[in-house]
């Protein structure tokens, strides 16, 4: 049976693992241990992957998986997303250079997105408007990448839906 | 916020006034003294603002044009003699004890906007009253009939595709266009398919490629020879079955995590 998978990518902080505990059947198995960087503004941080898991009958599933964040990770990004149904990129606007952060996903995915589905979800972006959305389209248009670009706020349930609607939509057109 | 600041020259500009009968009105903004990547960022934002302009604005690189965009203040005033522009729009580095109705650098999206659509609606009124009414008034339909509807520059059998991800303002105009956006994303499609995997109105469908259109982010491709209608349907049901299975996984994801299908 295929191996059925969406991966979600992001810079730490960016909401992967709340994402894919909205989707989840069982609570994630989650690798968070104490923050001990100092420029994360958060209590934990994923140090391995997230792991989810949609049921949908039949035997078969849906595999969630989130990559961890930190660069020195990097390695295993592209491994994890080979052959993904979906692969939903999370982004942070409250980061010092969001769209730089953009820009080190693109690299490590260069060779996967040209043919798989692919969004990218803009958190925080209420309370820091700057880069817009229309300046991530740009820099995604400078590298002739034609991916969707959604505002979202990971911890409602329909945000994150919405992301996963695009993905599936776009396998459709590729099924 | 006040407009910004306009220098006139005295002439009805050539703005040609606006009827309902009659395509958007084509004006010229001309860049001067700004960078390459600033008159790039111009550039973008007149095709990403469209739908918030009165007019179709073109960049020219010389000559007479409506609106300057000049990025030396000490050049703010028109030359003696022909003017060069309509109205002359000044950009200024951002500091201390600056003019909060100029635009400052780097250049915002709408900020450029709110000014230049400032100009538009005083270059609009200017030349309604320079305009020789009865003649205007002899093209216009009546009051009370509808504009004939548009439908956007499609040729049968041409694949359509998103050129980079379309402006919230085309999304949000309508519930079904981030799903139409989203088909177009993937790979090129004709008008026929995107009708069918959607399952959303041609009506819709069409209104929703022409802003693409206008928005000049839709990629037409007819490279490709059409196939007759028949033979599409015959591939369609030959189709290999992994791509029916396909399909069967994602409605059965989209069920389960209670995504609707339009209608």
């Amino acid at each position: 049976m295929k191996d059925h998978k969406i991966v979600f990518t992001g810079p730490p902080g960016a909401g992967k693992t709340t994402a894919i505990t909205a989707l989840s059947d069982k609570p994630p198995v989650d690798t968070d241990v104490r923050n001990t960087d100092a420029s994360l503004s958060k209590r934990v941080t994923t140090v391995g992957l997230d792991f989810g898991l949609i049921h949908l009958g039949n035997g078969q599933s849906v595999r969630l998986f989130g990559t961890p964040g930190q660069p020195r990770f990097k390695f295993m990004w592209s491994v994890i997303a080979s052959d993904a149904l979906g692969l939903v990129i999370l982004n942070d606007n409250s980061l010092p250079d969001p769209l730089a952060e953009l820009a080190t996903y693109l690299d490590a995915f260069k060779d996967l997105l040209p043919t798989t589905n692919c969004v990218v979800g803009v958190g925080r972006l209420p309370r820091n408007p700057s880069p817009s959305i229309d300046d991530y389209c740009d820099l995604l248009a400078t590298r002739g990448l034609m991916v969707p670009v959604l505002a979202v706020d990971v911890r409602n349930r329909d945000d994150v839906l919405m992301l996963i609607e695009v993905v599936l939509t776009q396998a459709e057109t590729r099924a | 916020m006040e407009p910004p600041p306009v220098h006139r020259a005295p002439a009805s500009w050539g703005v040609p006034a606006m009827t309902l009968a009659r395509p958007r009105p084509r004006l010229k903004l001309r860049p001067s003294n700004l960078s390459e990547i600033e008159a790039a960022r111009i550039g973008a934002f007149l095709r990403v603002g469209r739908d918030r302009f009165l007019c179709d604005w073109s960049i020219v690189r010389e000559g007479w044009c409506h609106v300057l965009i000049l990025g030396d203040p000490q050049q703010a005033c028109a030359p003696a003699g022909m003017p060069s522009a309509a109205a002359i729009l000044q950009v200024h580095e951002m500091r201390e004890g600056q003019r909060a109705d100029a635009l400052v650098r780097p250049l915002q999206y709408d900020a450029f906007v709110e000014a230049l659509s400032a100009l538009e609606r005083e270059l609009m009124l200017k030349a309604a009253r320079h305009a020789p009414a009865a003649g205007e008034i002899a093209h216009s339909p009546p009051a009370d009939s509808a504009p004939p509807r548009r439908t956007p520059p499609i040729p049968p059998g041409a694949r359509l595709r998103l050129r980079r991800w379309p402006p919230a303002a085309i999304l949000d105009s309508h519930r079904y266009n981030l799903r139409l956006a989203s088909f177009l994303s993937g790979r090129p499609l004709l008008l026929d398919e995107l009708i069918q995997w959607s399952n959303v109105e041609r009506a819709q469908c069409e209104q929703f490629l022409l802003a693409l259109s206008d928005a000049g982010i839709l990629d037409v491709n007819v490279a490709e020879q059409p196939s007759p209608p028949s033979l599409l349907a015959a591939a369609r049901q030959h189709a290999p079955r992994s791509a029916g299975a396909e399909r069967g996984l994602l409605d059965r994801i989209r069920g389960r995590l209670g995504l609707g299908r339009p209608r």
